[in-house]
């Protein structure tokens, strides 16, 4: 984070952003499909679950300020198991970065280019993702700072013009699905929302962190209020059964509202883009960064351009759409114990070693 | 078998080569070891010998017939010799005759001068009695007395003077002040700059009468000298911004500056980028606006535009007639301004997007009329619109190399005549034609005539990504060249301030142009050290209070009353 200097206001910005980001991955479908018009409550709990999973993990940050996460594992843990867990940690943002970045390129192909070839939509929004790199945190910061208004103002006038068609009936029975399948809608969920833990990578750079955690708390909160908020206005336009058959039902309900312009969702599209280029992007350079935190003579400029070609193979791999959602599923449900349970694991040790080495201390005294 | 040595000729080429550096060695070294002697010799300080001092001076401004050197003596006692030396055409030389020659040859014979030998005796006589110049300077190396002859001043050399005494006689040809060609306006000052800088500081000094305002000269071009003055407002630039500018002035090595695009080209933060980094301006009402706002204004001689750094992308959008009409009026335009802006950029992306991959988007009537339209043309939506692009550009850069007489014709002809005979030829749609029309109206637009040159160019990638892949390239084309805009800096300060990193005080003057009590704050993204404009902090409350408070206000009349106002 050397040189790179950015507001509490900007990286706190980046958590409403990644929660715009769930319109292009197939999140929604996965939850209608196991929850019906229940998961409500899943994602309801999810969310408080991740605000308290942050305001955890956010005491870790605060007891190290000048450092990352990657920086003091090993220090924490010990070599031996620290640089493990850090790879660990940052690959699990690569390979969201990357299962996005097939995700991105579905659901363009799906709904508007479905004559380009993958590889062309890929390769594509590679290039637009090595810009990124090359302006750093600052300049990924920066261009969320400006592109969120326009994407929340998308969401709103989306969510406004959906109430005209909204059926709340489609929300009874309550529960029609029952409570199998809700653990694991509340492990997506969860993994969706505690992608804040992001901040222990960047905290470092961030200037004014006096409040930053309250802050940060209340953003998660928002974030998952338009979380539910969309899985809501989607379940009571299509109904849960309907719903679930499409892949990306929010694209289907935008199509289906009326604008004034046929296919107005092409252009909104765009907006889509922008929000989730940025989540991409700055996993990539969280990814990047994290490593040239490890092996400090590469620089993050080198290594985010590097896995590129990687990223890139990756994202080829699924022979087709079914298999990148089953992926995208599963990957969702696994970074949740990653993400989450490093940092905690961390801070607890954190907080045994600082008692034991008062008692030790005191025992000498 | 051996192999046999061949003996590989020398090409004639190597051997002519050779030839020549052989002969230019053997000529050059003895003036090379001159060249540098004379280099060492014009770091040395005079000698007070005359005639010594007029053989190094005579070589070091290489004897052009231009340099005159007037041999004279002066006063009565001991006949002082002494030279005059300047260069013709670049002094007033009635001034000269006036205050140094009479004064030295004339008046000198009729005061009993006493005889002076010391050096001090020499100077005092001269500069305290004999001349009447007001700008009278001491110079002791010879390499000193050459850059203020070649800048227009003269000097005054005496036996046993071991210095030079230069006098402040510049004075050349130069145009007048006359209305800013770049930057007009219906509402706002008539004056711009000229090529002379000190008249164009003091036409900034007429605007702000505080001494605050500071001024430092220095000489850039190695061989040029040209004479440039950093403006600043001390007490409200941050100090830091002034050592950088002068910092980045320092780094300049070149040998001419002929022009402050010359500057500009060599201080800015990034060269690749197609975007301005620096504003520049000929009027000094924007010049005097920038200072007041905590920016900082480079002025050189020779050019009649000042260059105003830091700029942000929100500098180059508003013209200086914004400021001058009501806030509401002045808003409105803004946002027709920036809409006009989009329209440069993305209108003849758009129209590719639509016709290749989203024909749905377009309203059946319209799909239809442009597709009877297109019908006859043989190329791609693409290459059509790249046709037309390059012929307007060509048109509009013929209109500014002729004349202005022969540039209107040439537009009329270009736009009206060759576009309609395009179209009848089946070359282009006539949609097109509106599209290249609207996106070149747009680009017109912008105040700033070198954010437009960047805005033209950047509309030809965006084409191609179009044609590529739609609204997606067109997305991803906006991404790359927002995420290198917030990426640029211009000294310092992030280009897209104030929309990111967001400074809400700044935002009074970006999209909207607020009123203008609201702008009480100088923006804080250019970190000044005295954030208030004034000394109150006025608010449309207490604006509106103390204007109307015991403020004039005639009651309803009555017809009594005009008769008694009449009387009176």
């Amino acid at each position: 984070m050397k040189g790179q200097r950015i507001s509490s206001h900007q990286a706190l910005l980046l958590i409403v952003t990644l929660s715009l980001t769930l319109v292009f991955q197939p999140v929604f479908r996965e939850l209608m499909l196991r929850d019906g018009n229940g998961a409500w409550l899943p994602m309801t709990a999810a969310t408080g679950a991740s605000i308290i999973a942050l305001a955890i993990v956010l005491n870790l940050a605060q007891r190290f300020p000048d450092k990352s996460l990657v920086q003091y594992l090993p220090k924490v843990w010990g070599y031996v198991l620290g640089y493990p867990m850090a790879v660990l940690f940052l690959s699990v943002f690569l390979a969201k970065a990357t299962i996005n970045v097939r995700n991105l390129a579905d659901f363009f192909i799906t709904s508007a280019l479905p004559e380009t070839p993958i590889s062309a939509v890929i390769l594509l929004i590679l290039i637009l993702v090595a810009s990124a790199v090359l302006a750093g945190l600052e300049g990924i910061v920066r261009f969320n700072e400006l592109v969120v208004p326009a994407v929340l103002a998308v969401f709103i006038l989306v969510g406004v013009l959906a109430l005209r068609h909204a059926n709340p009936w489609f929300m009874l029975p309550l529960f029609e699905r029952g409570f199998d399948g809700m653990l694991q809608s509340f492990m997506t969920s969860s993994s969706y929302l505690t992608e804040a833990v992001f901040l222990l990578l960047i905290f470092p750079a961030i200037v004014d962190t006096k409040g930053l955690k309250g802050r940060a708390l209340g953003l998660l909160g928002f974030s998952g209020f338009i979380f539910i908020a969309v899985y809501v206005s989607m379940v009571t336009f299509f109904g849960a059964t309907f719903g679930a058959a499409f892949t990306w039902p929010y694209l289907e309900m935008t199509r289906s509202i009326a604008m004034g312009v046929e296919r107005a969702e092409a252009i909104l599209m765009v907006f889509w883009l922008l929000a989730a280029y940025v989540k991409i992007s700055f996993f990539i350079y969280l990814f990047a960064h994290g490593m040239s935190q490890l092996i400090p003579k590469l620089p993050a400029v080198w290594i985010g351009l590097g896995v590129l070609p990687l990223v890139f193979y990756l994202s080829l791999l699924p022979p087709n759409v079914p298999v990148a959602e089953m992926t995208h599923s599963m990957l969702s449900q696994g970074a949740l114990l990653v993400q989450v349970g490093i940092p905690v694991a961390t801070l607890g040790l954190v907080i045994l070693q600082s008692r034991g080495g008062k008692r030790h201390a005191r025992r000498k005294a | 078998m051996s192999k046999r040595k061949m003996k590989r000729p020398v090409p004639a080429k190597e051997m002519a080569r050779a030839r020549q550096e052989q002969q230019q060695g053997q000529s050059s070294n003895p003036s090379q070891e001159e060249a540098q002697a004379l280099r060492e010799a014009a770091e040395k300080c005079l000698e007070p010998d005359l005639q010594a001092n007029l053989v190094i001076l005579k070589k070091l401004l290489g004897n052009s017939d231009d340099v005159v050197f007037r041999e004279f003596t002066t006063g009565t006692a001991n006949k002082l010799p002494g030279v005059l030396i300047f260069v013709d055409g670049l002094v007033d030389k009635a001034m000269l005759q006036r205050d140094t020659m009479a004064s030295l040859m004339l008046w000198a014979q009729e005061v009993v001068a006493p005889a002076v030998t010391t050096a001090d005796g020499i100077k005092e006589l001269v500069t305290d009695q004999l001349l009447s110049m007001i700008e009278v300077k001491e110079k002791e190396t010879y390499i000193e007395l050459v850059e203020e002859v070649l800048n227009g001043e003269a000097i005054l050399l005496f036996n046993g003077l071991d210095k030079g005494i230069s006098l402040g006689v510049k004075s050349w040809e130069h145009r007048g002040i006359s209305e800013p060609s770049t930057e007009t306006v219906i509402r706002g000052s008539r004056e711009g700059f000229n090529e002379l800088m000190k008249s164009s500081i003091a036409l900034v000094r007429r605007r702000i009468k505080d001494p605050a305002l500071h001024v430092k000269f220095s000489r850039l071009g190695e061989r040029s000298f040209t004479d440039v003055g950093v403006l600043h407002m001390e007490g409200i630039a941050n100090p830091a911004l002034v050592k950088e500018v002068a910092r980045r002035l320092d780094l300049i090595k070149i040998d001419a500056i002929h022009e402050s695009g010359f500057i500009e080209q060599l201080i800015e933060d990034n060269p690749f980028s197609p975007f301005p980094q620096v504003q520049f301006t000929e009027r000094p009402d924007r010049v005097a606006a920038a200072l007041l706002e905590g920016r900082i204004a480079i002025v050189a001689d020779g050019s009649p535009m000042a260059l105003i750094v830091p700029a942000t992308l929100s500098n180059f959008l508003p013209s200086a007639e914004d400021y001058y009409e009501r806030w509401l009026l002045m808003s409105a335009i803004r946002f027709v301004r920036t809409i006009s802006l989009f329209n440069a950029i993305l209108l003849p992306a758009i129209y590719i997007a639509l016709i290749n991959f989203h024909q749905e988007i377009i309203p059946a009537s319209l799909a239809l009329a442009i597709a009877g339209s297109r019908a006859g043309v043989p190329f791609p939506a693409v290459i059509e619109a790249f046709i037309m692009e390059f012929t307007f550009e060509l048109l509009r850069e013929a209109g500014i190399r002729l004349p202005a007489p022969i540039g209107s014709t040439i537009g009329i002809v270009g736009g009206i005549i060759i576009g309609q005979a395009a179209v009848s030829a089946g070359i282009v749609s006539p949609v097109m034609v509106i599209v290249v029309a609207l996106t070149a109206i747009g680009s017109f637009s912008i105040p700033s005539f070198n954010a437009a040159l960047s805005i033209r160019l950047l509309r030809f990638p965006l084409m191609i990504l179009a044609a590529m892949f739609g609204f997606l390239g067109i997305a991803a084309g906006a991404i790359l060249v927002l995420i290198h805009l917030v990426s640029l800096k211009s000294f310092g300060v992030p280009y897209m301030a104030p929309l990111t990193p967001l400074t809400l005080n700044g935002l009074s003057d970006t999209l909207v142009r607020a009123p203008l009590w609201s702008h009480s704050v100088r923006p804080y993204f250019l970190r000044p050290r005295n954030l208030r404009r004034s000394s109150q902090r006025p608010s449309y409350y207490q604006h509106a209070k103390e204007m109307h408070k015991d403020g004039l206000d005639f009651a309803p009349l009555d017809e009594r009353d005009i008769k008694e106002g009449g009387q009176e």
